[in-house]
């Protein structure tokens, strides 16, 4: 297979490094699709990554003391960032580590999975003031693509199929029935929990479900780390990348109690509370 | 704020704790599906534990500046316990297996896992009241306040607060926020869910599940503003009803009547010590505030203005002789509020508890 590397592109993705002078992400241009590109795919192979500090977002304390306590344990993590197009699609690898694999799994109302997630600014044409850092602004709206390392997953579907639903104990069945029963229920559950949401500032985060949002995602854990890869249209009715994008990664560590939401939450306190959520990069 | 509030009223001098309230709300909501561990509904001891596990301890709601105040989440097996299963399926087609009947893990927690310990000592002055327990639907919820996403609401029409499961994304900051602990994370569908004043039954003018089936007859329903509802009545006119806790902020709308009457203390030799009352007045002030004096007096006042002249529609309202004298729920409201939404009359008021408040098909918000 010819895999050409035709250049380092026009297209450029600017972190928005306001908190670190990181240097910028190259996509690299790639004559193969990458329609089904996944974390071990050799096109990688051709990306120029870039080191990305990510730091502990401690600007907003989010009101869950346990992880309040361990905030202050955080430290930056670097995470290798690379990027390739082929003219139709945008694919982005986020490779960081990490002492453990967190899955959300299980019958547990205090554990949380490890995740990435990629933000890109809707808005483009005036780079600054950058959309905010946080979920966008009015008339400026950011694309968040977000990926968690979830076992399984029962979402409501809006198929009113509640008979699923029922604890396998409570049914009446026995023996090969409830096989097929437990194997039904199975094949309901939703086992890549990857989604895509447009923001318009804190609180405005709503999930894209309509279809006119597509992507690809995915996690793979290995040698104590993450790769995440993420691949989506350079275009699409939300963002434009083409030319200079501000984009922002971040990365959650289960252990440590990481999850969205810290950073949109209670606007105007943030200069007084401190986040936990763990390394967010702006 | 909402433009009308539903209330309920819970008279604790009535409650026997037989727990048809949880069984009602279990089978009706939370037996299937990532809900088996919780009781939207509970009754537990007083004092106790709780449900979850030293519940008052876990922070939440607000402080005096308004301020929501950081809290903990439960963990589920060991503040809420694992709602155990038995193995049905080995001892029924395994003919291997001659174990017995058993759980398939070993409890280590559950509610009401100290039922009816109370406090002091037996049999001098020990004594214990029930505290069933929903969540309270507040006017100012800590849950909500709490949650990043928007995804926690209040309806309007009356005031029932809700998750938008389209919306949550099982962040759990609402379990910290709300300092009852009245809102649970269900780690099957990874989302937040809590009780909803069983409103497809309310905007039928049916009362919630937990109020049709207690047996006490302790739990009155209706709108705070409607002047003739029983709940406007206790407390409101009377007074004689109070909200749980409401030092922490959140102005509940579930409220409470005092327990006013407690057997007397025994002497070292087993006899009666006369005047004294087991239960002890600081209790009920750290449950309910310095009201409770108040309330406990009108009570007292009221049984006995009963007893010597037969009449006191306090007394009437709260002997409950029907169901009509409990509940005041009007379904034509909601047909009403339906059909100024342009909604159909007979689905449930709020789709958005399904559909998801701002998600719009072929847009974004």
């Amino acid at each position: 297979m010819t895999k050409i590397v035709t250049s380092l592109l026009s297209l450029s993705l600017a972190c928005s490094a306001a908190l670190a002078a990181d240097a910028a992400i190259s996509a690299v241009k790639v004559t193969d699709s990458l329609d089904a590109v996944k974390a071990n795919s050799a096109v990688w192979s051709k990306a120029k990554f870039s080191s990305v500090t990510l730091y502990p977002q401690t600007s907003i304390e989010m009101n869950d003391k346990n992880a309040n306590a361990i905030t202050d344990t955080l430290k930056a993590k670097k995470a290798q960032v690379g990027a390739l197009y082929d003219g139709k699609n945008i694919a982005l690898m986020v490779k960081w580590a990490d002492g453990s694999k967190d899955v959300q799994a299980g019958y547990a109302s205090t554990t949380y999975s490890d995740g990435f997630a990629v933000q890109l600014a809707g808005t483009t044409a005036k780079p600054q003031p950058l959309p905010y850092i946080g979920m966008g602004s009015a008339g400026r709206p950011v694309v968040v693509h977000l990926q968690k390392a979830n076992e399984k997953v029962y979402e409501p579907n809006g198929n009113m199929d509640v008979s699923t639903q029922i604890n396998r104990n409570q049914t009446a069945l026995f023996g090969k029935e409830l096989k097929e029963y437990d194997a039904k229920v199975a094949s309901l559950a939703t086992t890549n929990y990857a989604r895509t949401f447009v923001g318009e500032g804190f609180r405005s985060l709503t999930e894209v479900k309509d279809g006119s949002a597509k992507s690809t995602s995915g996690m793979v854990y290995a040698n104590g780390g993450w790769s995440g890869t993420l691949v989506r249209p350079l275009q699409d009715a939300y963002v434009n990348l083409s030319g200079t994008v501000p984009l922002a990664i971040a990365v959650w560590d289960g252990s440590k109690m990481g999850r969205n939401g810290v950073k949109n939450f209670r606007r105007g306190l943030r200069s007084i509370l401190r986040g936990k959520n763990p390394m967010k990069h702006y | 704020m909402s433009k009308r509030q539903l209330a309920m009223v819970m008279d604790l001098n009535k409650c026997i704790g037989c727990q048809t309230c949880t069984v009602a709300c279990k089978t009706q909501w939370t037996n299937r599906n990532g809900r088996e561990y919780m009781y939207w509904n509970n009754v537990e001891t007083y004092p106790g534990t709780g449900y979850p596990k030293n519940w008052m301890e876990l922070g939440g709601g607000f402080d005096a500046a308004g301020d929501l105040q950081a809290g903990v989440i439960p963990n589920l097996e060991a503040d809420y316990g694992v709602p155990w299963d038995y193995n049905y399926e080995s001892l029924m087609t395994d003919s291997a297996d001659h174990s017995r009947f058993q759980p398939h893990v070993s409890p280590t927690w559950g509610p009401n896992w100290d039922e009816d310990q109370g406090a002091g000592a037996f049999p001098q002055d020990n004594y214990f009241f029930y505290l069933p327990r929903i969540c309270n639907h507040c006017t100012n919820p800590g849950c909500l306040s709490a949650c990043p996403r928007d995804a926690i609401f209040k309806r309007e029409e009356d005031g029932v607060v809700l998750v938008d499961l389209d919306r949550c994304q099982g962040y759990r900051y609402c379990i910290a926020g709300c300092p009852y602990k009245k809102i649970y994370f269900n780690p099957k569908i990874s989302k937040s869910e809590k009780c909803i004043l069983c409103f497809p039954r309310i905007e039928q003018g049916l009362p919630p599940a937990c109020a049709q089936q207690c047996v006490g007859r302790i739990r009155f329903v209706g709108f705070l503003d409607d002047e003739e509802s029983q709940v406007h009545k206790l407390v409101h006119k009377y007074k004689v009803a109070i909200g749980l806790r409401t030092d922490y902020g959140t102005q509940p709308n579930v409220y409470y009547i005092p327990p006013t009457e407690s057997p007397a203390k025994f002497d070292a030799e087993g006899k009666i010590i006369e005047g004294s009352t087991r239960l002890p007045i600081e209790e009920l002030e750290k449950l309910f505030g310095k009201e409770v004096h108040g309330a406990i007096k009108t009570l007292k006042a009221e049984m006995k203005k009963r007893k010597e002249t037969g009449v006191s529609e306090l007394m009437d309202l709260l002997i409950a002789y029907q169901h009509s004298d409990m509940f005041r729920l009007d379904n034509h409201y909601y047909q009403q509020v339906a059909k100024d939404q342009k909604r159909n009359p007979l689905a449930p008021v709020d789709t958005r508890y399904i559909a998801g408040k701002f998600t719009k098909a072929g847009g974004h918000h």
